[in-house]
């Protein structure tokens, strides 16, 4: 099987699955639980940036960390949801460590530091715990808790993904300057999101 | 033949689909196979683990095709299983166990031996073939018709996300494989803390 019939493959299932969504009333039901997830961290800034920035840094820092910190972030994140989930209660409010991680994230990008690999994990999947508590600690509903739950995992993998092909930027000219004052602007962010929770 | 499972799975897939269309001209009020097979389809709780099944079949280096009919047959009996009135109590909470432990094994690619993965499969696919079967049986014209489109929709979706992962046809196929697998693990925690801690 070629390459582009194994693409029409998949798109032929993709196609099949997602008209799933239309045999539901909207706002009900596996479609609706997972539109309502899938918009979840599509809504919040300081979600957005910090995820955006886990894309963008695994991008800077190249294999194998541009695959593993987005796969390393939504595992760490389940755990933080199950904290939130049974009501642990966090070291610091959540707001604080969501707000926190959007700064240094934006400023290890800014800074290009090139930690080991263990340790960018660590540093990523540290905070992910906080986003993660947040959700987590958002999940109520039971009977769609599972559509939810994917809707917003896989909006979290595509903003990663996003934040990849933003990082991408490194291949052109002055690419790196560029995609480092992005970061700079993410920690920015980070500050003012910081200031208005103070 | 692992090069073909992708179109073995989305043309079974597309077989069994093709019939939906002409029901209302055919004067039945149901179909039952073709219902089994959308079942797996139609909820996140019976779709996921036949994907992460399919996945960690992918990173297993031999005896693809017995994994992947243990899988199948289980379904298939726990499905028969469920309409001769034999049922296992906290299905839905063994398929939630299952998929997050399946998609830990895809997420480091661990290649199981078969005695071990074996039973493994096959707890999988006897809960999942439960779990599809709680539905309104009591509308359906043939349970058992039904309960073998279940393990067809089942083992065709496993089928497929493995022969797509397996082929290799794209160097990014295998780490899309396993980011998947992460996304479905994490939503797969999250629900099960939150069924078992509230």
């Amino acid at each position: 099987m070629s390459n582009h019939q194994s693409n029409q493959a998949l798109a032929a299932f993709l196609a099949l699955v997602v008209c799933n969504a239309a045999w539901a009333h909207a706002g009900a039901g596996m479609s609706g639980g997972f539109a309502t997830g899938f918009m979840h961290p599509l809504g919040g800034m300081d979600h957005m940036l910090a995820m955006l920035a886990v894309g963008m840094w695994g991008a800077q820092l190249g294999a194998p960390a541009i695959w593993l910190l987005p796969v390393a972030f939504p595992m760490i994140m389940a755990m933080g949801g199950v904290l939130g989930i049974i009501g642990v209660p966090a070291p610091l409010p959540v707001e604080y460590g969501i707000a926190f991680s959007v700064v240094a994230l934006g400023a290890v990008i800014a800074f290009y530091l090139r930690p080991p690999l263990w340790a960018a994990v660590l540093l990523v999947t540290f905070f992910a715990l906080f986003h993660g508590y947040a959700h987590g600690a958002e999940l109520t509903d039971k009977s769609n808790a599972l559509a939810y739950s994917m809707g917003f995992v896989i909006a979290t993998g595509m903003i990663h993904v996003a934040g990849i092909l933003i990082g991408m930027v490194t291949h052109l000219p002055r690419g790196m300057t560029l995609l480092r004052m992005g970061g700079a602007l993410v920690t920015l962010a980070g500050v003012y999101l910081l200031a208005g929770l103070a | 033949m692992t090069n073909r499972f992708p179109q073995v799975g989305a043309l079974g897939l597309l077989c069994a689909l093709a019939p939906v269309g002409a029901q209302a001209h055919m004067g039945f009020s149901r179909f039952d196979v073709v219902e089994g097979v959308l079942n797996p389809l139609l909820s996140m709780n019976t779709l996921l683990l036949p994907v992460v099944t399919g996945l960690w079949i992918a990173f297993c280096r031999d005896r693809f095709a017995a994994r992947l009919l243990i899988f199948t047959l289980a379904v298939l009996a726990g499905a028969v299983a469920q309409v001769q009135g034999v049922v296992t109590p906290g299905a839905e909470s063994i398929v939630f166990a299952v998929l997050i432990a399946t998609g830990l094994a895809a997420v480091f690619a661990w290649s199981a031996p078969l005695w071990l993965a074996a039973p493994w499969l096959a707890l999988s696919g006897w809960s999942l073939g439960q779990l599809n079967m709680i539905k309104e049986t009591g509308t359906l014209t043939d349970p058992l018709l039904f309960a073998f489109g279940i393990a067809v929709g089942s083992g065709l979706l496993a089928v497929y996300f493995a022969g797509v992962v397996r082929a290799r046809r794209f160097s990014w196929l295998p780490i899309a494989g396993r980011v998947l697998a992460s996304w479905i693990t994490a939503a797969g925690l999250m629900v099960w803390a939150l069924q078992t801690f509230q």
